[in-house]
């Protein structure tokens, strides 16, 4: 479709006129992005009658705007307590809870609305401009390259959040295995359920995300009198309204960071499957290999928060593109609105260009409007949100996990997931205390199932052979930079020794 | 250049405890074999993908038990488990929580959502500590009314109703 400025503009006030849909959905987003198992996709299904019921405009409106919030929300809980309120912001805890703990909350969370919205105003221009040829993207990953990038994505994740690599993979392997029990694909025969019911359909992501983040952090917590640091907690008393504008310089300063790392995330968010989580630790890897100070990554550096939040939110752009090109949903958000579209008559992939090509625009545009709304919206909260990290721990813990609890019963309503929860907090409490980085076994958990579905295609059209795994110029690419990545941390170290001994002799 | 302490020096020499670190590789041996035994029956589709994540993940275990092994018969480290129970005198409370919040699983279809909450958030804050009577009867009935607001009343959330959900429900 040509896009011409009339057509924008227009486009751009008809998404500006449903201010009354749009600021209440980035709210609720915003609340329900930070409360531990309830996503966008969970809460669109529950408000599945009220997106029927309204005009597919204000439907779309309504979930374009909470599915971009929920993203921006997910960083807050990271930031504050450690624990990601969805999956993509895994990798925010990495140095925006460091930042909190020294008493930088509210720049932190400044920091992290800026990278957000940004990101996903940037990639959503990016998109609105560039939909047709994002598009190729998707059509180029095959099941093959799919499964290579979430082996190589994984790997990353090891690799950047343990301090030892050989646990990192450990933790990222016992994740993948974790994430195949339940009925296979094809002859749906159990694996691995322990004889309950309630794990054939494999394990839920909620009461592990749960679990291995909330619950194992309040476990933790409670071995302190406070999150933050001594002098943090005297940083935090005294921060006023400066620390707010300090984080907007500090965001504003590294604009060409968020530029890029939000591009990474729009790139892997137009492959399916691959998800926000996979993107913030990409950019998190990237942003550490360019930078003058990787040292800095891990203990509260800017560029740390930065790169994670601003992939997690290019990641929502992304995943459409697939929607609306092709009809195939990038992610479970994504799968939500394909339901919701259909039941309104709304044709999706090649169909939507020909029959109604203003409508794939004007999802886009709805986002770039949501993104504008959400700055305003959210910056001033900073000062007020940070406060939770003042909260004595002993207050903190049980709260955390009351309420975490009670969002791993929600997506599914079973008590069973409850006790899940408390099973993968025990495993992330353990994890915790000896290294092995929990964000690796989540992830792990969450790319089980999709790797096991991408890789049995792949099996099956080329007759049950292993080697098809590395039949594409572009999978052998990946393998490469995968054992690249494994390689380099041990290179890197044996470098280090080789110069410190040869030292005495220069 | 003022000299170490010789305390802080011992430490740095004394050997690590990698006991605990030995937890998650072991049950994950356990796990594997587990899933091996569950697929050792099924059709090739059913097995390809746990076989080939199961072995990788032996062979990286085997890998570290190797490493570890090394390093205790090097006198570098000791197997025992360290910082998992340290510090002690919190072990108590982290006991009493994960306590608790089984009670709190095993409770909630009886006493319902709200009730259950603020029970087992009076008893944890009581377990951790707190003292003061306003936040011991404040936090609980403030916060479970809240979680009722959000999760019951505008998510629709099927928690299992009790008294308090029964008796509010007339009202929303």
């Amino acid at each position: 479709m040509d896009v011409d400025s009339q057509v924008l503009l227009h486009l751009f006030l008809t998404a500006l006129s449903y201010w009354w849909v749009i600021i209440p959905s980035v709210l609720f987003g915003i609340v329900v992005g930070a409360v531990p198992g309830f996503g966008a996709h969970n809460t669109i299904i529950i408000l599945l009658p009220f997106t029927l019921a309204v005009n597919v405009n204000v439907a779309l409106i309504f979930m374009v705007s909470m599915y971009c919030a929920t993203h921006l929300g997910g960083g807050i809980p990271a930031i504050l307590v450690n624990i990601p309120g969805t999956g993509g912001a895994a990798a925010t805890t990495l140095d925006g809870h460091a930042m909190a703990r020294q008493g930088r909350a509210q720049q932190a969370l400044v920091m992290s609305f800026v990278a957000s919205t940004f990101g996903g105003l940037i990639t959503s221009l990016i998109t609105l401009f560039a939909l047709p040829h994002l598009a190729r993207i998707g059509l180029a990953i095959h099941s093959v390259e799919t499964v290579v990038i979430m082996l190589f994505g994984l790997t990353l994740i090891a690799v950047i959040a343990a301090r030892d690599t050989l646990k990192g993979l450990i933790a990222g392997l016992l994740g993948l295995l974790i994430g195949a029990i339940g009925a296979d694909h094809i002859y749906a025969a159990p694996r691995a359920t322990f004889g309950f019911l309630e794990l054939y359909d494999g394990v839920p992501l909620v009461p592990a995300l749960i679990g291995l983040f909330g619950i194992s952090e309040a476990l933790v917590m409670v071995e302190g009198e406070s999150i933050l640091t001594r002098g943090g907690r005297e940083r935090m008393v005294r921060a006023s309204w400066a620390e707010t504008l300090e984080g907007l310089r500090m965001a504003f300063a590294r604009w060409w960071h968020i530029v890029w790392t939000s591009i990474i995330g729009l790139l892997v968010g137009v492959v399916p499957g691959a998800g926000a989580s996979i993107a913030a630790f990409v950019a998190y890897q990237q942003s550490r290999f360019f930078s003058k100070t990787p040292e800095k990554y891990g203990s509260g550096h800017p560029e740390g928060l930065i790169a994670p939040e601003a992939a997690n939110n290019g990641v929502t752009t992304g995943t459409l593109v697939p929607l609306l090109t092709l009809g195939i949903p990038g992610g479970s958000t994504a799968a939500v609105m394909l339901i919701v579209l259909q039941f309104h008559g709304v044709p999706l992939g090649p169909k939507l260009f020909i029959d109604r090509p203003e409508l794939a625009s004007s999802v886009i545009m709805s986002m770039v409007v949501a993104y504008i709304f959400m700055i305003f919206t959210v910056v001033p909260l900073a000062r007020y949100l940070s406060r939770v990290i003042l909260i004595p721990t002993r207050i903190l813990a049980p709260v955390i996990i009351s309420f975490t609890l009670v969002g791993a019963f929600a997506p599914r309503q079973y008590l069973f997931d409850m006790g899940l929860a408390l099973t993968f907090g025990v495993i992330g409490y353990i994890a915790r205390k000896t290294n092995y980085h929990v964000a690796a076994i989540l992830i792990g958990v969450i790319l089980g199932p999709l790797v096991e579905e991408n890789y049995l295609r792949a099996l099956r059209i080329a007759q049950g052979d292993p080697m098809v795994l590395f039949s594409s110029h572009l999978a052998k690419v990946l393998w490469a930079l995968l054992a690249l990545s494994i390689a380099l941390p041990y290179a890197t170290a044996f470098w280090r020794r080789f110069k410190t001994r040869m030292a005495p002799f220069n | 250049m003022a000299e170490p302490p010789r305390d802080s020096a011992h430490r740095a020499d004394a050997p690590r405890p990698v006991g605990a670190d030995l937890i998650l590789p072991l049950a994950g041996i356990v796990f594997t074999i587990y899933y091996f035994v569950t697929i050792w029956d099924l059709v090739w589709e059913a097995q390809v993908n746990g076989l080939m994540i199961g072995s990788a993940l032996l062979a990286l275990i085997a890998i570290f038990l190797v490493r570890t092994g090394l390093d205790v018969a090097r006198g570098r480290a000791t197997l025992s488990l360290g910082p998992l129970l340290r510090p002690l005198d919190v072990q108590v409370k982290r006991t009493a929580l994960l306590l608790l919040s089984i009670a709190f699983i095993a409770l909630i279809e009886w006493l319902g959502f709200t009730i259950a909450v603020a029970l087992f958030l009076f008893c944890a804050l009581y377990a951790l500590g707190v003292r003061n009577r306003v936040r011991l009867i404040a936090v609980p009935v403030l916060l479970a009314l809240a979680g009722y607001l959000l999760f019951i009343v505008a998510l629709d959330t099927r928690f299992p109703h009790g008294l308090v959900e029964r008796l509010l429900g007339a009202l929303f």
